[in-house]
């Protein structure tokens, strides 16, 4: 262990405050969540007044909205595109008071995976937001879902940044929040994290998951495993199984494999934070050796007692394949919120669910039920939205978006307090429909994942393209699989595949059977095909810790590559 | 199977790989990648005798592409056959090498 006892102490002060910090904001949250309406409509009225005088507030007449209904009637809903003129004037040129009165001291940079990079404001407002919410909540849930073994301990957090800040030439600062926030408390991070500077803050040519499993093994004390997506998560743990002997061997002696890559400077740094561990490396060889059937984190980490990150949505496959292979059944999985650049909309009200709460206080908040189209005499606002009920986000922030389709579904689960408890559903723009039967990207997801489970075999990740170009229509499925312990034929998989979509939409289902769609085929893409797809777009300017999975294949550059990377395909020979 | 041989000249290194770089064998160009003295100004992995080249390859090359960049120097993929040119342009590996084909056509 690196931390001597002054800087567990430290760690534990952290920690507790952390966690002191979390739960006073969920009481106030609590207290929130009895008067929802009223708080999300004095959120409106404030935001409306603050922004008349800007050129936005101008045009559709802040000054003369007096109420929801007003302002329903009066302001139109959005999309980016409505503002991306503002933006450019506002990043490019300086200019002020557009659609955000005063300036804007931070955009966020949307990951690009569908489409390119936006340019999102975020108001010192939402920034203080991001804080309270994002940041400091959770640890609230943390304190009432997990015992105390944690608190004096480190956090492996897999999270990295760029060490240089960048601006844009407003003088705006210019990428991921958390790497703001994260580079703002860059000389107290290792009280708080397992990882050093130089994975956390990687230079180009680091070998970083190398980094973040090396000092995360050599910390037998590690309380927990966070990162920003489950996805990420899932591929630490993978590299470590398949690394361990390197990676205990380099603890055993104190240095660093040859082959690991990392630049000259960076490998002479680290090599100077090593000492030989023997005993340690032994510890990790005894468990690593037995194999894998079991999970390994509770051997590895005793006093580790929470995962958490991103873990619901599109994110769940990871969440449930770490419960299953690598944490067991007494491991917190903390999940966060929803929450996006534009804004964050819900917290985990309580540890153990799977749907999460809105936050009264953060956007105003209206909702277009998902069969009415652009029918937006339908939407409603949150006393008006119904248990079981589907709708598309629509928001309205602190930082100069009015009424913006997030393009988010969410079902209403129940109400916590007067507040309602959502599920995010899908990517609305994730949704395929070839032929009018519109598979979501829940039910594509829950047909690869239920066929997995069934057949017994690891699904690393899977994407979907609508071929409309073949005659009928039909799927192109893509899977890259792991462990195949049943030896279950490509041929196998696809049947049963098939049997699952049609369960999950039985439109799709029926168009199959009666010939408007064709079978679908199954593509089997070649190992390491999503990791090389994450360098790609890590290459191409993409945060790593915020990469989203590709479900909808949605350009012809993801097109071609999955293409190009498939092994051998199963579908129905006619 | 795959077979490396070395060439050094001068700042210059080549690496001829005859064969397959597969998930099997792509550990060992990565191996050989490591050995690489700091100074190397530039790296040459001739692909004349490549017959496939796979995703964990692919993933070895680019990290050759940061190593070098890192060190300041460059790679340079040569003789590269028609094959493996449309799976580095599939899967936009060639928007960031420096590539010479085999007639000799050079694309930045």
């Amino acid at each position: 262990m690196n931390a001597g006892s002054a800087e567990m102490s430290q760690t534990e002060k952290v920690n507790r405050g952390n966690v002191k910090l979390g739960r006073e904001i969920r009481e106030e949250l609590t207290e929130k969540c009895r008067r929802p309406q009223e708080l999300n409509n004095e959120l409106l009225m404030r935001i409306l007044r603050e922004n008349q005088d800007t050129e936005y507030g101008r045009k559709y007449h802040f000054d003369r909205i007096s109420s929801v209904e007003d302002y329903q009637q009066m302001v139109p809903v959005t999309v980016y595109d409505d503002y991306a003129e503002y933006i450019i004037r506002m990043t490019e040129d300086g200019e002020e008071n557009l659609i955000h009165a005063g300036p804007i001291h931070h955009y966020n940079k949307t990951s690009g995976t569908m489409g390119a990079p936006k340019r999102i404001p975020m108001s010192d407002e939402a920034i203080d937001q991001y804080n309270r919410y994002l940041v400091k909540e959770p640890f609230g849930v943390i304190g009432s879902a997990v015992d105390g073994a944690w608190l004096g301990s480190r956090l492996i957090r897999l999270a990295e940044s760029t060490a240089e800040e960048k601006f844009l030439p407003c003088g705006a600062s210019y990428g991921a929040v958390s790497q703001k926030m994260t580079r703002q408390f860059r000389e107290k991070l290792q009280v708080m994290y397992t990882s050093p500077d130089q994975a956390l803050f990687p230079v180009p040519g680091t070998d970083t998951r190398y980094l973040h499993a090396l000092f995360a093994l050599k910390d037998p004390d590690a309380g927990a495993l966070v990162a920003a997506f489950y996805s990420y998560l899932i591929e630490f743990l993978r590299y470590i199984a398949n690394n361990w002997e390197t990676l205990a061997e380099d603890i055993r002696t104190g240095t660093i494999h040859e082959g690991v890559e990392l630049p000259p400077q960076v490998r002479e740094e680290i090599s100077a934070q090593l000492r030989p561990d023997p005993e340690r490396a032994e510890e990790l060889r005894q468990i690593f050796a037995r194999g894998f059937e079991e999970p390994f984190i509770p051997k590895v980490w005793k006093k580790l007692r929470f995962i958490m990150g991103i873990g619901t949505g599109g994110f769940r496959i990871y969440a449930d394949m770490i419960r299953q292979k690598y944490a067991g059944p007494e491991i917190a999985m903390i999940k966060i919120g929803l929450s996006a650049s534009e804004g964050f909309f819900s917290y985990v009200y309580r540890p153990d669910s799977e749907d999460t709460c809105l936050i009264p206080d953060s956007v105003f908040y209206e909702f277009l039920p998902l069969d009415a189209g652009d029918d937006f005499s339908r939407i409603v606002t949150i006393d008006g939205v119904k248990e079981g009920g589907e709708y598309e986000l629509i928001i309205t922030n602190t930082s100069g978006f009015y009424r913006y389709r997030m393009r988010d579904a969410v079902r209403v689960v129940s109400r916590y307090e007067n507040t309602p408890t959502i599920e995010f559903m899908y990517r609305i723009d994730q949704t395929v429909s070839i032929m009018g039967e519109k598979t979501t990207e829940e039910a594509l997801r829950g047909a690869a994942d239920q066929t997995a489970k069934e057949l017994g075999f690891e699904l690393v990740d899977f994407s979907v393209w609508p071929d409309v170009k073949a005659s009928p229509v039909r799927y192109q499925f893509f899977m890259e699989i792991g462990e195949n312990p049943n030896l279950v034929s490509p041929k196998e998989i696809r049947i049963v595949l098939e049997e699952k979509l049609a369960e999950a939409n039985p439109s799709m289902g029926e168009k199959v059977r009666k010939g408007i769609c064709g079978d679908t085929r199954l593509n089997f893409l070649e190992k390491e095909s999503y990791a090389l797809y994450r360098d790609m777009m890590i290459k191409r300017g993409a945060a790593s810790s915020q990469l989203k999975p590709v479900r909808v294949i949605a350009n012809e550059m993801q097109r071609k590559f999955f293409f190009r990377l498939t092994d051998y395909s199963a579908e129905v020979m006619k | 199977m795959l077979k490396i041989e070395e060439m050094k000249r001068d700042h210059e290194t080549v690496y001829t790989l005859t064969g397959s770089l597969d998930t099997v064998n792509s550990p060992r160009l990565a191996e050989r990648l490591s050995t690489l003295p700091e100074d190397t100004q530039s790296l040459v992995l001739d692909l004349a005798h490549l017959r496939y080249v796979s995703s964990s390859g692919l993933r070895v090359i680019l990290f050759a592409f940061d190593k070098m960049k890192q060190n300041g120097g460059s790679l340079r993929l040569t003789h590269v056959n028609e094959i493996t040119m449309e799976v580095l342009h599939d899967t936009g590996l060639s928007d960031f090498l420096t590539i010479e084909r085999d007639e000799g056509e050079e694309k930045a």
